[in-house]
């Protein structure tokens, strides 16, 4: 454990360091001033300073942690030049990772990385959905998602990826833009000439899905309901059809 | 006799041609696959952007979207194309990585997801300083017809393929941190939470809903999978610091990560099993890419 004592201290500085300033942003300015806090904080700048120590010792030893470090970087076989550049490239990144943000291309990789207290959700999810009318007029749910998929996509390409979908179906899809170049696409490619938009629900109790095809009720539920991503974008002669006109929104 | 197998020493083991070849094309192939995707259509339709940075000045990032947007799929496209045949790699190489960077970051204003280009962009910059196109590739043809010599030292084709190691292991380590820290927060994430909101809201828009009809448990109430789903795939993101340590468990983290991406596509976060195998050639074998190779023995080099 002593010999890699000097390792620790650098790794546990850095952890230490990044926790700090990480857990500032998180609790914010308010969350800053309770005793608790204070506590968390000073337990924090003593365990820094210990590493520190350690490592002000290690960094005077002629054959430390850091002169073994600048050796490695010295002796890899790579050419200096890229060598150099892949060095700033990891420094950088890990800044990213201490400060938990991304400034493109550099990330510190926190997809959902969010916290929720633990909660039971409601029995039933009712989402809108898009749907259109297959050649014999039955009712077909829109699954957007299900085209980036290589074996079940049935209306689009293999360039309609996870990327499209996904912001397709979720990012944009209470935009005018986005309805209009999906319709488009799927003119294209399907011959469907018309989204109408419905209701979908699973009922995880019974385990039951179902489409709802209402117009009048999609569009009331769009408007005032709490959705996942935000309610869907609705034609405006289709909420004239129905009468549905406030946008709550 | 050393018996270590860290990233450090790795370094310095001879490397496969093929091996590094076969990654040039792997990394070309979905390179392709994701600059063809439709979604900077659906971006410059839509016009609207996340709340997200770049390194570029905000200046730029209006520059690419008004101006340099098709013009950049289309160069990505040939770039692609030439970089998985491996023909005029070397000057291909930067070019391409160059583009790729520059189309990504309008991605990512639209789109807010490290899909595709966290995966792609450092090994593209890492291939255009290495000798991926001395085999399998249209380039190392035409110099074998004029009589020349592509293949070098083995140490050159090993160093690339260690970097793309390591590149592996910060993304998925870095995604463990980020779930753990602040710690403050990090207790919270184990309660199983987030992955039972994950499931949950996204089932109707899922492979496990096109392929069974019906969930296969109650997702709404408390339940003690979630809680499981969500320390193993922590544990997993963890462990990835492994890889950097020694190359005796590659396999089975490549292995176990893979799993968990199939999994999460299975629940409707897909677009990330393609690229960690796409990588994850990196961890597999030589051997598997070249049969005269046989992998250093433990204490050589």
């Amino acid at each position: 454990m002593r010999r890699y004592r000097s390792h620790i201290a650098l790794v546990a500085s850095w952890f230490l360091t990044a926790n700090m300033y990480q857990t500032a942003l998180f609790v914010g300015r308010s969350g800053l001033h309770s005793k608790k806090m204070w506590l968390y904080m000073a337990v924090h700048v003593a365990l820094i300073a210990w590493c520190g120590m350690i490592l002000r010792a290690e960094w005077k030893k002629p054959n430390g942690l850091f002169h073994r470090m600048a050796q490695a970087y010295r002796e890899l076989p790579i050419p200096r030049v890229p060598k150099a550049i892949f060095l700033a490239i990891l420094v950088i990144e890990v800044l990213h990772i201490s400060e938990g943000r991304i400034r493109y291309p550099f990330d510190d990789v926190g997809m959902f990385r969010y916290a929720r207290k633990a909660q039971p959700l409601p029995t039933v999810l009712t989402l809108p959905k898009y749907f259109y009318h297959d050649a014999e007029g039955k009712v077909v749910p829109l699954e957007i998602r299900k085209q980036h998929l290589f074996f079940p996509a049935d209306l689009l390409g293999v360039t309609y990826n996870n990327e499209f979908t996904f912001s397709a179906a979720y990012h944009y899809k209470g935009e005018k833009a986005n309805h209009d170049f999906l319709l488009h696409e799927l003119h294209r490619h399907a011959g469907i000439d018309t989204l109408w938009v419905g209701l979908q629900s699973v009922d995880y109790s019974t385990g039951a899905v179902s489409f709802d095809p209402d117009l009048g009720r999609a569009c009331q539920f769009n408007d005032t309901a709490t959705i996942f991503y935000g309610p869907i974008y609705v034609p405006e002669y289709q909420r004239t059809l129905v009468n549905c006109s406030a946008h709550i929104h | 006799m050393h018996t270590s197998t860290d990233l450090i020493r790795r370094f310095r083991w001879p490397g496969s041609p093929y091996h590094l070849a076969a990654l040039r094309i792997a990394i070309g192939a979905q390179t392709l696959y994701a600059v063809n995707s439709k979604i900077f259509d659906l971006l410059l339709a839509v016009g609207k952007r996340q709340k997200v940075t770049t390194i570029f000045p905000a200046w730029f990032d209006d520059f690419t979207a008004a101006h340099l947007v098709p013009g950049l799929v289309v160069f990505c496209t040939v770039g692609a194309i030439l970089l998985t045949i491996g023909l005029f790699t070397r000057v291909v190489l930067p070019l391409l990585t160059t583009a790729f960077i520059v189309l990504y970051g309008f991605y990512y204003l639209g789109a807010n997801a490290p899909a595709q280009w966290l995966y792609l962009w450092f090994p593209l910059l890492v291939l255009c300083f290495a000798r991926s196109q001395d085999v399998w590739s249209l380039d190392a043809m035409l110099v074998r017809r004029r009589g020349g010599r592509t293949e070098q030292d083995p140490v050159n084709y090993r160093w690339p393929i260690e970097l793309c190691v390591l590149w592996f292991c910060y993304i998925y380590f870095a995604a463990g941190l980020a779930k753990v820290l602040p710690m403050s927060k990090g207790f919270a994430w184990f309660n199983g939470q987030t992955s039972k909101e994950i499931i949950y809201y996204r089932y109707l828009d899922s492979p496990f809903h096109y392929l069974f009809g019906e969930p296969f448990l109650n997702y709404a109430e408390a339940s003690v999978i979630f809680g499981v789903i969500t320390v193993a795939a922590l544990l997993l993101e963890l462990a990835t610091i492994v890889l950097v340590l020694t190359n005796k468990y590659h396999l089975w983290i490549l292995g176990l990560l893979v799993a968990m991406h199939l999994f999460l596509y299975m629940t409707g976060v897909g677009g990330f099993t393609q690229t960690a195998l796409m990588l994850g050639i990196a961890l597999m074998p030589m051997t598997w890419f070249d049969r005269n190779m046989r992998q250093p023995v433990l204490g050589e080099r």
